[in-house]
């Protein structure tokens, strides 16, 4: 096992390569600082020695969580996986057009060169852009501590605001996105950042079409970072439809849909409130007979 | 903290604070000051080093995180012959970026001319996003980095058409 680093003060820094290993120091020190790409943590950093006041355990050498592997129905990511590293692997073009387009408005290049996918999912203060991506894909992830395994949709581990939780010492270790299961897909953020505005709006949908009908869609919102809305009740309506929908089923579908926003919804503005619903109108009033990127 | 990593192709040992930002290190252990330091949040591109030879923010980056890895700065690749065709386009066309933003713009250019990305305004304005610096004409930047990853590519492909062939 590879020393800590310490320097009489300074945080105390971990560096494991396997992923018992990681796992097993996490066990040991509960407080510990997971480091993945550290993009999230240094934003919080304004020494220039940044001090974090727990032992850190850095995820970047653990073998087990950087693989990219590709199987016949999805293509599972170790946690550490960069969000460049995904742009890049081969294996990226088997991946689905919302989710590269996703990845590829995350940040700059060289924050995708160093933030992660895991670290991506795990930032508890703000909830990220690629967490409505993951989610309306029905992508799966594996979390792990020293004694347990967990895996399973990524909705089995969100709380009631859609933020992602994990149980004391866990991991996040694998990710798995579903490949070819959608025909259709549309991604839209404004403006640029999700960690520095306060502004912040996303929407994304992905959808089967069989001929004119819809055999399945999936649509979610990303509200300053601080909300994913997802109704699933609006997206079970849509079923069987057959697009485009006619006036008076546009209607009928915006308002079962206004109806849950304004009665579920917490926090937001009315102005906010009105985004999502416009956005939800954009959805309704696509043509949806051509597969592809529609804005 | 000892860190072993190679610097512009050279193998370097150091001991620094584990958690000490790579920008400090390298202008202040190894006298690397080409490389600037400004918002220490990842967010302006002007402490842009390669590190295994994709861009990163060297403020952002923690000096542990360099063990056994490959560190280019702008010292370094100012040896290579692909800046030398840069800077020639650069001069070409009259644009001549401050020392803040230059090598931000010099390496994100450098890494889109290795990605797989197709070459539009679109995804060049992307590439070049992570660069706050407006000392000089965006418009001509684009126009600058579109001439010179044409070129690059072109090049690269001949080479792969060589190796191929002498295979």
């Amino acid at each position: 096992m590879n020393a800590p680093h310490e320097n009489s003060r300074l945080s105390l820094v971990f560096t494991p390569e396997h992923l018992g290993e990681a796992l097993s120091l996490y066990a040991r020190n509960p407080g510990a600082i997971l480091y993945a790409g550290g993009t999230a943590l240094l934003s919080k950093q304004s020494e220039r020695l940044p001090i974090f006041g727990a032992p850190l355990i850095s995820l970047k050498r653990v073998e087990e969580l950087k693989t990219i592997r590709r199987y016949e129905n999805f293509i599972e990511f170790g946690a550490a996986v960069t969000l460049g590293d995904i742009l890049r692997c081969k294996e990226s073009r088997f991946l689905p057009p919302v989710f590269k387009t996703a990845v590829r408005a995350v940040g700059t290049p060289a924050v995708r060169n160093t933030a992660t996918i895991g670290g991506h999912l795990a930032v508890t203060e703000r909830k990220l852009l690629l967490l409505p991506i993951l989610l309306i894909l029905d992508a799966a992830v594996e979390v792990k501590s020293q004694t347990t395994t967990r895996s399973g949709e990524i909705k089995r581990f969100l709380d009631e605001k859609n933020g992602f939780i994990l149980q004391a010492n866990e991991i996040i270790t694998k990710i798995r996105i579903p490949t070819g299961r959608f025909n259709l897909w549309g991604f839209s953020a404004l403006p640029g950042s999700v960690i520095r505005s306060q502004d912040f709006f996303m929407s994304c949908f992905v959808a089967r079409k069989n001929r004119f009908l819809i055999e399945k869609i999936n649509f979610a919102f990303n509200i300053d970072g601080r909300l994913v809305i997802r109704i699933k009740q609006s997206e079970d309506r849509l079923i069987g439809k057959k697009f485009p929908l006619s006036a008076a089923e546009i209607r009928e579908e915006m308002r079962f849909f206004t109806s849950k926003i304004e009665g579920e919804l917490i926090a937001p503005s009315p102005y906010k409130k009105e985004r999502i619903i416009n956005a939800f109108r954009l959805i309704l009033t696509q043509d949806l007979t051509k597969s592809g990127l529609i804005e | 903290m000892i860190i072993r990593f190679t610097l512009n192709n050279e193998e370097k040992t150091v001991d620094v604070p584990a958690t000490k930002r790579v920008i400090d290190l390298l202008r202040e252990d190894f006298d690397l000051l080409r490389n600037k330091v400004s918002c220490y949040q990842g967010a302006c591109g002007s402490c842009s080093i390669l590190l295994d030879n994709c861009i990163v923010s060297s403020c952002s980056i923690l000096a542990f995180e360099l063990k056994g890895r490959t560190v280019v700065t702008a010292e370094g690749f100012m040896k290579t012959e692909e800046y030398q065709r840069i800077n020639h386009i650069f001069q070409k066309n009259q644009y001549d970026p401050c020392d803040f933003c230059r090598w931000g713009k010099i390496f994100a250019i450098h890494e889109f001319i290795h990605s797989e990305e197709h070459i539009d305004s679109d995804s060049l304005t992307r590439a070049l996003k992570g660069n706050q610096c407006n000392c000089s004409s965006p418009t001509l930047l684009l126009s600058v980095a579109e001439q010179i990853v044409k070129a690059e590519k072109k090049i690269n492909t001949g080479r792969k058409h060589e190796r191929t062939a002498r295979k």
